[in-house]
């Protein structure tokens, strides 16, 4: 009796711990909602932050796109001032949104990236929208990374990418995880690959309601942009080709209404085919920004773009831009149609394709002149195809987070390099091609805190 | 021997020849004989013979009663307690017993006390021998290998100590007399909520308030019988809700508050559920070993109350206690307050500086009626004369005068207590009911509370098998009408007029505006506290109840298994009643309504009720088995293990009523309706205060110890526990937490001694102990994520809360403690000595602590708390009992003293600005834990007398940088608690009289006293602080005064610089007149006196006494007129109260 009552005693024991999993996974506060489904990681991935005023921004500051009004100069802050000036000294000790925001929504995908394949008993449906939620985390997380990549990380450089410092590649949804700079290579390979993933998983048609959500020409936009970037002219055609295979729509500048103050919707605008916008530095949209005279000056009296994108700026002395396709006073970071018939305009020039580079210039350009004053182009010289073909670039791109990455790769060739400059406050600022400070200085906090080498600069 | 035997054979032979038919079976009966007429009778009875050597003791008292029982089972049963055994043989047809004498024995006795009660607080000592054991709970001893002719001393703190021979006996019950007025004990046995400890074996620390201290302070809160009383008892940290922790800080930003066990589990219910007067003692375990035994939950040491169960064997009694305490009424005049006049004075200039030109219009400031004056004489819609008319009936009067009359009085508080135990061979129990009625100082609140507890244990038969069931339950409701305050900061305020009607003040709104709103609002828009006052119904109450079981089960000699359970469950609830006719209703009626003049509103006029209803629930239960085998050559082992699962439940919800007592029945609002509000002409939504909380937190623990006691001298001891719970950590391997303890102690002097003139030498005995406790914090390891509102898309989002933490872990405490146990100047009338206690020096490290951490920024992850941080601390425990007379008049000192310094050792975060410490927000390494920083103080400028601080170490009044800039100069003060802290506790005792005091000092700390805030007084939001008028006003002040003139602009940062400075800072060191006590116990029989009278009393004792709490200070290190414990803006210090009573015993 005395032995069984022990030994019932000591199953007794052994059972409840056995059990102990299952009743210790109860959640502690049911308020606390821990994400359990498809819907749940698509709400997560659906959140502002990682399409809004989220991409770095700082590249634009350093373009010179624009100048400032000489009555504000000395009123900025020390972060406007050194970033418009490449002095980047002046703002390195502070706490870099441009930095810290593109990596919150590299959380938010990791998160998702990490947490669906955890889920289980998925039906067919699921499985779809698995897909698409899945893909469109790789896919914000590559546009992130990107943007970040071409903002602190070093530029492609043909030969020494595999050696170049690019920036730290945060993969997994553990905030402890440290890590550091990889390459500029990996970087970019990297991206690429979970580009081609995403896009065999993101849902082929325009995501028409809801352009937060990427779509599979979104994702080959981007291949096509990386690869660009990367100097590589061939694959970037092939992705182009197969975006714009998927969808071409160009928006007939004639149909908009230029005298609002954002002559673009900021949901609805048909050439967009993924929608995100750069962190809102206030330069940027500033009333007393001005658009560079000389770029606003290269603009046909019969190019719409001239009253589309710009409006006289109330102080009178320049133009505001207003053609933000983010359809409020933000830079628009998202991918577009234009952008795409512009790369593979380039491609097709690089590759000596002169004719079928004008053809999409003319595609595009028919939809931004006036109605019946647009001439097809006849131009034949490679150099020339070349530079008309990347002066079409920046009046069409420029306002665009994209720009900073064009200047980056462009001066390296001589051909196509530029050297910046700028009077702020009477004083002269130069960035020559090549220069280091086409790299931004990686914010203190990361450098202290995670022990990764900073920029020279 | 030989010869012997054989000569008895003949003798048996021919005895038989007599006896023609010889007994084969004997029947005997004989209670109260001698071995030697045993014998004799047996011989007589025919062919049974006993053989015995001459060194037999044939004397020995012994009892027989058999029928028809053999030979041998008759000698057998004989022999029993004595030291002789038998051997058995027959011989020629005769059955022949040889006795042979043991030399030792192993004795096992009882001891009780003259009333039949058993004594489990005594001693046995063997004389002349170093051996020495304690009695058990039920009194019982064993001493093996005892010599025959040993002789025991028993001894105790409340028995007369007594010698008494073993002769030889096995088994054998000492009775020993009871001492009344007993001394300050020295405790033998601590609770630690798992098993009893045995002081004299301990390795742990411990310090324990008994029945007899618990007495002494008459006061329904726990705090009023803790404060100063325990040794290592500190006060507590803001967010600790009992106000006291155990040795100092071992955590940031989980709970500091320590671990309460009721009886035998965890209790996480209020203490003010826990009457007192059911208690038997109060135990605080404060190191590794000690604490340890509850593994994780034990990081801020453990405070375990123990209940009143009853004894065995004794006699039922009625005990009742009854006490009335008068509480001083509150002085508010302590509170250094602007004076009527100084604040009219600070309004005329800031109108003279046209501050309020852009508010004296505006609907919704509520601009003071001195304001309203001074700026009519200024735009000339007053005469001055008028004007400081009205001006003067202001400053002459105070609203705290106001306040005094109608909302504060002096409080009467009654206790009554009625129990009765008492307890049988096979049962014992305890039953109690108490009632305590609080009316509170504050006009219209109340607090009554009705407790039962009831405690029945009950061992059928036979003494393996004990059952105990147990339960406790508290009816508590309040009433909370009255805050003490009104919202309104100006100081001549007037809340009555000459006939007490209430009167309106200028509260949210403009006056002038309200006068007129009559007209184009539905309601009165007037505020008058004493209306408010009157109309509140604010109900608060709880039930709390649990029932505990305990079934304990000797499953051998050496092995006994116990299965605990207790069930919990309780509601609280809130509820709040808005008439109608009060503000809150009026105001959302009229913010609300539509239309022009009287129109419409959604809100309709009638009552709001908001209620808040909690449910709680718990269970436990427990499983443990407990391994004591034979102890050999003095040595005793001690294994003990057990298992324990909770699950603790809480679900709740708030509601907001509309329409209450309407005659339509509840409306119900549109929560979502964007409704515009008057007069500020802005757009809400009508409040909805639904609110819903579900809780659940589970726990499992096993847990085992081994002690291994050597000779009484040495005793080393392990413990191992590991705890899960559903909080921390994902991965269920990392759930675990693994908690371990080791200590051993060594009796350096045992006292008794084979020489008698040094029987009453010292005991010395040291003890060490190392280990590591846990701390469990709310925080959950999961992805934890919130609703937020649609995206710009109009779809669902959510956003991540708080990152998934797969490595997060207990926050774990490592105590090393070495203590020492003492007594000296012992003799027979003072057994444990004339000075004794125990001193324990203590050195801790807590790591893996949880904190706010910086990450870097690529983790994407903002905001962040990691087990990152680590706290090092060490201190001095010190009790020190001394019994300075103990003649007629017996005086005792007891000495509380206590140490408890710490600092940060491993803190990541660190913020970029001063105030981030400041504030109190961020820690700095190398500071204690309780760091008070403030702002260097570079006194005040001489040209305009504003606040002036140090940047980059230059003189500055650059506020913003000297607060948040990186070069701003920060001043490191110390800690805001006390590092060194105790009591002293002086006892009196002549005859029947007892007289007792008790002082408190706490040193070694720092306060930000509070001062002038001229921002808060322009918006009309403080009323002001008596520093003003010693404020800077010419060149040359800043000699004397560090109190910044009145600012020409106003300038929140040049406030906040000043309020945050060094020059605010101030010591806080006090000595305080805690108590005082004076009794008189009547115990009849007790004197010569009561046994001349004829008629006897109906009860067997009574104390009647008399207690004063809160006496005041005796002395203080501020010259500022300020009590260190209500030093914060608005506080009161503690109001003293007489307390009068009686304790009946019947």
């Amino acid at each position: 009796m005395k032995y069984i009552t022990s030994l019932v005693f000591c199953c007794l024991t052994v059972l409840s711990l056995l059990s102990c999993r299952k009743y210790l996974d109860k959640q502690p506060d049911a308020s606390l909602q821990v994400p359990g489904s498809v819907a749940d990681y698509r709400a997560i991935l659906d959140q502002d932050v990682n399409t809004a005023q989220c991409t770095p921004g700082l590249g634009p500051m350093g373009t010179t796109d624009y100048w400032v009004d000489p009555s504000v100069q000395s009123g900025l802050s020390a972060l406007s001032l050194g970033a418009s000036t490449w002095q980047p000294d002046l703002y390195q000790g502070n706490t870099l949104s441009s930095w810290s925001n593109p990596y919150t929504a590299i959380y938010n995908c990791n998160v998702v990236l990490d947490g669906l394949p955890q889920l289980t008993g998925l039906d067919n449906a699921d499985k779809t929208e698995y897909n698409a939620v899945y893909g469109g985390a790789l896919f914000i997380r590559a546009l992130q990374l990107f943007y970040l990549e071409e903002t602190f990380g070093q530029p492609w450089r043909p030969g020494t990418a595999a050696v170049d410092a690019g920036i730290p590649l945060r993969l997994s949804a553990d905030p402890l995880k440290t890590t550091p700079r990889s390459s500029v290579q990996a970087v970019f390979g990297q991206i690429a690959a979970d580009l081609s993933h995403a896009a065999g998983l993101l849902p082929v048609a325009v995501q028409v309601s809801n352009r937060n959500r990427p779509c599979r020409s979104a994702a080959y936009g981007l291949l096509a942009r990386i690869w660009l970037t990367q100097q590589d002219y061939l694959q970037a055609k092939r992705y182009a080709d197969s975006s714009l295979l998927l969808y071409d729509s160009l928006v007939d500048y004639n149909t908009i209404d230029s005298t609002t103050a954002h002559p673009f919707p900021t949901a609805g605008n048909a050439e967009v085919l993924f929608q995100c916008s750069a962190f809102n530095y206030p330069l940027q949209y500033a009333k007393t920004t001005m658009v560079d005279t000389t770029l606003f000056n290269s603009y046909a009296p019969d190019d719409l773009r001239k009253v589309v994108f710009f409006q006289r700026a109330s102080s009178g002395s320049g133009m505001n831009f207003k053609g933000d396709y983010t359809g409020l006073f933000y830079l628009f970071s998202g991918i577009a149609v234009d952008d795409i018939y512009l790369i593979r305009a380039e491609c097709k020039v690089r590759s000596g394709d002169i004719a079928g580079a004008m053809s999409d210039l003319d595609t595009l350009l028919a939809r931004r002149w006036r109605k019946g004053t647009f001439r097809p182009l006849t131009v034949l010289d490679p150099v020339e195809a070349l530079q008309l073909v990347l002066t079409e670039r920046r009046k069409e791109t420029l306002f665009r987070e994209g720009r900073w990455s064009d200047l980056r790769r462009l001066n390296q060739n001589p051909a196509t390099a530029d050297t910046l400059s700028r009077v702020m406050q009477g004083v002269p600022y130069t960035l020559k091609p090549g220069d280091v400070h086409y790299t931004w200085l990686i914010p203190m906090q990361e450098i202290t805190l995670g022990g990764i080498t900073q920029n020279p600069g | 021997m030989q010869r012997r035997l054989l000569l008895s054979a003949i003798v048996f032979y021919l005895a038989c020849e007599a006896y023609a038919q010889p007994a084969t079976r004997i029947t005997l009966h004989l209670p109260r004989t001698t071995l030697e007429r045993f014998i004799d009778t047996i011989q007589k009875m025919g062919r049974f013979k006993f053989n015995y050597p001459e060194n037999v003791n044939l004397y020995r008292e012994i009892s027989i009663w058999v029928d028809s029982a053999t030979f041998r089972e008759t000698a057998q049963l004989a022999l029993k307690d004595l030291s002789i055994t038998a051997g058995f043989f027959t011989f020629e047809g005769n059955e022949v017993a040889v006795l042979t004498p043991i030399p030792v024995l192993d004795l096992k006795g009882r001891v009780l006390d003259d009333r039949g009660q058993s004594v489990d607080d005594a001693e046995v000592h063997v004389k002349n021998a170093q051996v020495f054991t304690a009695t058990d709970r039920h009194g019982f001893f064993r001493i093996n290998h005892l010599p025959d002719s040993a002789i025991l001393e028993v001894s105790g703190p409340n028995i007369v100590p007594l010698e008494q021979g073993a002769w030889g006996r096995k088994t054998f019950v000492i009775i020993v007399k009871r001492r009344f007025n007993s001394l300050p004990g020295f405790t033998l046995a601590y609770n630690d909520g798992y098993q009893r400890i045995k002081a004299v074996s301990a390795t742990g620390s411990y310090s324990m308030e008994d029945q007899a201290d618990l007495d002494r302070v008459v006061g329904r809160n726990l705090a009023d019988h803790l404060n100063g009383q325990l040794s290592g008892l500190t006060p507590g940290s803001p967010g600790n809700s009992l106000g006291f922790g155990i040795r100092g800080h071992n955590t940031l930003l989980s709970s500091g508050t320590p671990l309460l066990v009721w009886d035998n589990f965890a209790y996480a219910g209020r203490t003010d559920d826990v009457n007192i007067y059911d208690l038997q003692s109060i135990t605080a375990l404060k190191d590794a070993v000690a604490a340890g035994v509850w593994g994780a939950y034990s990081g801020n040491g453990v405070i375990v109350f123990t209940s009143r169960e009853g004894r065995y064997n004794q006699k039922p009694s009625i005990t009742l206690t009854m006490n009335t305490t008068i509480t001083e009424k509150p002085n508010l005049f302590y509170q250094p307050r602007m004076s009527s006049s100084s604040y009219i004075a600070a309004d005329s200039i800031l109108v003279r500086h046209d501050y309020y030109n852009d508010h004296i219009h505006d609907p919704v400031f509520a601009i003071n009626p001195a304001v309203d004056v001074l700026w009519k004489e200024q735009n000339g819609l007053l005469t001055a004369a008028d004007a400081n008319t009205q001006l003067l009936g202001m400053a002459h009067h105070n609203i705290l005068s106001d306040l005094s009359r109608y909302y504060y009085r002096a409080a009467v508080n009654q206790q009554v207590h009625l129990s009765t135990e008492g307890g049988g061979a096979d049962s014992k129990y305890y039953l109690s009911i108490g009632y305590d009625r609080d009316p509170t100082a504050l006009v219209r609140n109340r607090y009554q509370r009705v407790t039962l507890h009831e405690a029945y244990t009950v061992r059928p038969g036979s003494s393996n098998l004990e059952i105990s069931l147990s339960g406790n339950l508290a009816v508590v409701n309040t009433r909370d009408n009255n805050e003490g305050n009104v919202p309104v900061a100006y100081p001549f305020a007037s809340l009555a007029g000459p006939s007490g009607q209430p009167l309106p003040v200028s509260y949210m709104y403009n006056p002038a505006f309200v006068d007129t709103a009559q007209n184009s609002y539905p309601l009165d828009w007037h505020y008058r506290p004493l209306q408010e006052l009157a109309l509140a119904d604010i109900r608060r109450g709880r039930v709390d109840g649990h029932l505990q079981a305990l079934v304990k089960y000797q499953l051998r000699k050496d092995l006994s298994a116990e299965a605990l359970g207790r069930w919990m469950k309780g509601h609280s609830y809130l509820s709040n009643l808005y008439n109608k006719s009060g503000f809150f209703v009026r105001n959302l009626v009229n913010t609300y309504s539509q239309g022009p003049a009287g129109g419409f509103s959604p809100i309709p006029d009638s009552d709001i009720l908001m209620t808040a209803d909690t449910n709680y629930t718990a269970y436990n239960l427990r499983g443990q088995l407990h391994f004591h085998p034979a102890t050999k050559g003095g040595n005793q082992w001690n294994l003990f293990a057990g298992a324990e699962i909770d699950d603790a439940g809480a679900a709740g919800e708030t509601r907001l009523i509309y329409g209450h007592n309407n005659a339509v029945g509840n409306t119900p609002m549109d929560p979502q309706h964007l409704y515009p509000t008057r007069p500020d002409g802005g757009e809400a939504k009508i409040p909805t205060d639904d609110e819903f909380l579900n809780l659940i937190n589970r726990s499992i623990s096993v847990y085992s110890n081994v002690s291994y006691n050597w000779h009484q001298s040495y005793t080393f001891y392990s413990a191992f526990r590991m705890d899960a719970s559903n909080v921390a950590g994902v991965p269920n391997s990392e759930r675990w937490g693994p908690f371990w303890s080791v200590g051993a102690s060594h009796n350096l002097l045992t006292g008794s001694d084979r020489d008698s003139t040094k029987r009453w030498g010292p005991l010395l005995k040291v003890r060490a102990s190392f280990g590591c406790n846990g701390n469990t914090s709310n925080r959950t390891a999961y992805l934890v994520t919130q609703p937020l509102v649609d995206n710009a898309y109009n779809v669902r989002q959510i956003g991540i809360l708080s990152p998934p933490d797969p490595s997060l872990g207990w926050e774990k405490t490592y105590i090393f403690n070495a203590g020492l146990d003492f007594a000296f100047f012992r003799d027979s009338a003072s057994r444990h000595g004339r000075i004794f206690g125990s001193l324990d020096l203590y050195q801790r490290w807590s790591v893996n602590l949880l904190s706010n951490d910086s990450l870097t920024p690529s983790a994407g992850v903002t905001f962040y708390q990691g087990n990152t941080a680590a706290i090092t601390g060490n201190g001095i425990d010190l009790s020190l009992t001394s019994i300075n007379t103990l003649q007629k008049l017996k005086w005792t000192s007891t000495l509380v003293f206590s140490v408890s310094r710490d600092w940060i050792s491993r803190y990541r975060f660190q913020p970029v600005s001063p105030s981030g410490y400041v504030s109190g927000e961020y820690l700095q390494r190398g500071k204690p834990s309780t760091a008070l920083f403030s702002y260097q103080w570079a006194g005040l400028d001489p040209l305009d007398g504003s606040p002036r601080g140090y940047f980059r170490g230059q003189v500055s009044k650059d506020y913003p940088s000297l607060m948040s800039g990186p070069g701003a100069g920060l001043s490191y003060n110390g800690s805001w608690q006390p590092v060194v802290f105790g009591s002293v506790l002086n006892t009196f005792c002549l005859g029947r009289f007892s007289l007792s005091a008790r002082v408190l000092f706490k040193t070694g700390y720092y306060f930000r006293r509070p001062s002038i805030d001229y921002n808060a007084l322009g918006m009309g939001i403080s009323p002001g602080h008596r520093d003003y008028d010693r404020r800077w006003q010419a060149p040359g002040d800043e000699q004397w005064t560090s109190v910044p003139s009145f600012p020409v602009t106003m300038d929140p940062n040049r406030d906040l610089f000043y309020l945050n400075s060094s020059a605010l800072v101030t010591r806080a060191d006090q000595l305080r007149w805690q108590d005082c006590s004076f009794s008189y116990e009547w115990t009849p029989g007790m004197s010569a006196f009561a046994k001349k009278k004829a008629a006897p009393l109906p009860f067997k004792k009574a104390v009647f006494y008399i207690y004063v709490n809160n006496i005041g200070l005796l002395w203080k290190a501020n010259r500022y007129g300020i009590d260190p414990d209500a030093a914060g803006d608005g506080d009161l210090p503690a109001a003293r109260a007489y307390s009068m009573g009686a304790r009946i015993t019947f």
